[in-house]
């Protein structure tokens, strides 16, 4: 009687347990149904595949088309095939061949000429255990255009030690582009198995002829990741009008700059407040000439490439001994985000010269560029490089 | 009527206690380990969400999982301890302390099976009346022309995740002109331009193809996708398409003299009110970039009222049966005036306050067992200093 009273909680149990694990058939009526308050996500009529996936990033693979760094400064169209994989400090542009994870090809800059033309290309060869090459022969290498300079092309084959020193894997070659310059070094470098590096040759440099700046920069305050930060803050006087140098140049800092974290290719970044922020790039070669620069800058805020007359009219400011002309634009500005911000303002210089060029750049609510146009200008002519 | 003495002695027995809870133990060493490798969800679902685990080192085993242990282990204290138990003033204490432990597993139990978690992540200025899953895929289906509120037909997870190995499902409904086949379904894919050197998981739609990628150690930032077909009722048009967990159009196709949009995402759950953040602040540990605390300001719009409200650590917002936590924010590495976004954990969990009124009975059990104790012990002592004082 009482084992008959224990059991009538193991009824309903049992009989749960036994409703419980349904399984659906081959067909199914969609029954659930929501008000949602907006569209799940736009609808765009007729987009192919690469509109309908977007721009890849979290390494999420890429697709034939442009693309642009994440510290947005270079740009170059993917080959196909290929996949765009998250930026590091060090890899400004990486990618690799779609489904092949142990390949890698990126793009790196220094400052410096990261110990000579010999030791890098000799330091390549023996990370697939070639033989070094002889200074001679190393001049006899071809060559081959990337950002404006002349690379010498360096191509190795065997086991790719890495550098982490892992078990070698045979098979492996590398090709290569190197610029090494005593302002700045370059270096392009795809490493993959050699059926594959032989296969991709073409578009190996095809990548490098299309690497280029990039034409559409971030504007401030839009939100963006904006690329590797250490953790530190850089040197260079925040906070006051003192002394503040980033690599080989140095400079005065004016009151209310903060500086921030180092960025890649820049020489220093400053926030003004109120979403506006000024930065120095440096870059090998010509980097397009003053010209270009100037229209591309002009272009971002919606006014188009300066007219003869109005790049003539510019006037000059004395940046690392030269006399340049420098540019205060107003108008709207669109991010990486298709996002217009209306009423920004900037004020740009370049001093081109042909071993590197230098930018300096302040962006921000037009208000606050007016307001800083005389800190900019001091700012520029207090610039100059050590010894 | 033996048989089943018999069997309600065994479920009762302490002898199967200490099997479960040996179980539990070695569940839980097991599953730490596995969780260094695959990660916290996968180590859940193997482990603790499952009826039997098989595993293969350091000896080959087959136990229970962590459902049926716990589960077992529900019925073994329900059983020896509620039941067989021996009801006694004496034995009230460990009775009521066993309803708090039911209650615990009975809390566990229902935020497995009827709980909703997920998170809302909002950029300064940006509302949203919605949270989204993880973990969870859903497929959405709606008239491309609506504006405003568009009104949505889903299919959830469960009818997804198990159209692989070549299964196939077609989904229709009454108030679609066409039907959807979805099949392929891969839990961690990317989109990429078909080429020689890899072989595609589905089929090569303009070029395109779904190629599956390792399971991600952090499940949530696996990207799913699957194989749609549509076919139109009246017409026989027909057409395929890939469907991506991450992708920033969702697929059309025309039917009913409509353009229908399919799109797959995160599941996502309404919320009774909007939330809008209003500001976002962390402080930083003193000179690291390590957050050392953060708060949202928010605004909860509900009904036509506005009341503001502050998110922070260890300060939850508790409204509408859910629970919004501060998770997370971002971009990790935003300058001084960067945008920053504020993430958080939100929770939809029926059995939210059982822990705590699990805890309660549980103290009151624990009172009820040890205080006539206590009082005893001292009464003794009492007792004894008296006698040592008459004694002097």
């Amino acid at each position: 009687m009482r084992a008959r009273h224990e059991f009538r909680w193991a009824l309903p149990l049992l009989v749960w347990a036994m409703t419980a694990c349904g399984e659906v058939g081959p067909e199914a009526e969609i029954s659930a149904r929501r008000v949602a308050s907006r569209p799940s996500s736009p609808v765009l009529l007729g987009a192919t595949p690469s509109q309908r996936f977007g721009a890849f990033d979290m390494g999420m693979g890429g697709m034939g088309g442009t693309e642009e760094a994440s510290d947005n400064l270079i740009a170059y169209d993917l080959p196909n095939g290929w996949q765009a994989l998250p930026t590091t400090s060090e890899r400004l542009v990486n990618l690799r061949p779609a489904g092949v994870p142990e390949a890698s090809c990126y793009l790196s800059f220094f400052q410096g000429s990261g110990g000579g033309l010999e030791a890098n290309v000799n330091r390549w060869r023996s990370q697939l255990g070639a033989e070094p090459l002889a200074s001679d022969a190393i001049a006899a290498l071809p060559k081959h255009g990337i950002l404006g300079r002349e690379a010498t092309v360096v191509e190795a084959e065997g086991s790719f030690a890495g550098m982490s020193g892992g078990s070698p894997l045979p098979g492996f070659k590398l090709l290569g582009l190197a610029v090494c310059e005593p302002n700045g070094s370059l270096f392009l470098k795809f490493i993959a198995p050699a059926a594959l590096v032989d296969a991709q040759r073409e578009a190996f440099f095809a990548l490098a002829t299309s690497l280029r700046l990039s034409e559409q920069e971030h504007g401030p305050g839009d939100g963006h990741d904006h690329g590797e930060a250490g953790g530190a803050k850089a040197g260079g006087g925040a906070g006051g009008a003192g002394g503040g140098s980033g690599g080989a140049l140095a400079w005065m800092t004016p009151a209310g700059w903060e500086a921030q974290p180092p960025r890649a290719m820049r020489e220093v970044t400053f926030s003004l407040g109120e979403g506006a922020e000024c930065y120095v790039a440096r870059l090998v070669g010509d980097a397009g000439g003053l010209r270009a620069n100037l229209d591309r800058w002009s272009d971002q805020v919606g006014r188009g490439p300066l007219s003869n007359e109005a790049y003539a009219a510019l006037p000059k400011v004395t940046m690392l001994g030269q006399s340049v002309p420098w540019l205060e634009i107003e108008g709207d500005f669109t991010g990486m985000d298709g996002a217009t911000r209306a009423g920004q303002g900037l004020l740009g210089v370049a001093c081109i010269r042909a071993s590197d060029s230098l930018f300096v750049k302040l962006t921000g609510p037009e208000s606050v560029v007016r307001a800083q146009r005389e800190n900019f200008l001091a700012f520029v002519e207090s610039l100059e490089e050590k010894p | 009527v033996t048989i089943l003495r018999r069997l309600l002695a065994l479920l009762g027995s302490y002898g199967l206690a200490c099997f479960l809870l040996l179980d539990l133990f070695l569940l839980t060493w097991f599953g730490t380990l596995y969780q260094v490798e695959n990660g916290l969800f996968f180590a859940q679902k193997k482990y603790f969400e499952s009826w039997f685990v098989v595993q293969s080192s350091p000896v080959p085993l087959v136990m229970p999982g962590g459902l049926l242990c716990m589960g077992l282990l529900a019925v073994n204290l329900f059983v020896g301890g509620l039941v067989r138990i021996q009801k006694s003033k004496r034995t009230i204490g460990v009775l009521v302390v066993h309803v708090g432990i039911a209650l615990m597993l009975a809390s566990g139990f229902v935020k497995l099976y009827h709980s909703e978690d997920g998170h809302l992540t909002l950029y300064e200025g940006q509302a949203s009346d919605e949270f989204e899953s993880y973990f969870l895929w859903e497929v959405v289906v709606w008239d491309a022309a609506q504006k405003g509120q568009v009104e949505e037909h889903l299919i959830p997870n469960e009818h997804l995740v198990d159209l692989v190995d070549g299964r196939s499902r077609t989904f229709s409904s009454p108030a679609l002109p066409f039907t959807l086949e979805l099949s392929g379904f891969l839990r961690n894919c990317r989109p990429l331009p078909k080429g020689d050197r890899w072989t595609a998981e589905s089929p090569v739609v303009a070029g395109y193809a779904l190629d599956q990628a390792p399971d991600e150690l952090d499940a949530e930032f696996n990207i799913a996708g699957l194989v749609a077909r549509f076919r139109a009722r009246e017409g026989g048009a027909e057409r395929t398409d890939l469907l991506w967990g991450r992708e920033e159009h969702p697929a059309t196709f025309e039917a009913g003299g409509k353009t229908w949009a399919v799109g797959l995402r995160h599941t996502r759950y309404p919320m009774p009110f909007t939330i809008r953040l209003e500001d976002f602040r962390k402080e930083d540990h003193p000179g690291m970039s390590m957050a050392r605390s953060f708060e949202s300001d928010v605004t909860k719009l509900q009904g036509g009222t506005e009341r503001k409200l502050r998110i922070q650590m260890n300060e939850p917002l508790r409204d509408g049966g859910l629970v919004l936590f501060q998770a997370s924010w971002g971009p990790s590495n935003a300058g001084p005036n960067d945008r920053l976004f504020s993430t958080f954990s939100v929770v939809r969990n029926p059995s939210d306050h059982w822990p705590l009124y699990s805890c309660i009975v549980i103290g009151i059990g624990l009172l009820l067992a040890f205080l006539p104790k206590l009082y005893k012990f001292v009464r003794a002592q009492n007792q004894s200093r008296a006698r040592l004082g008459s004694a002097t």
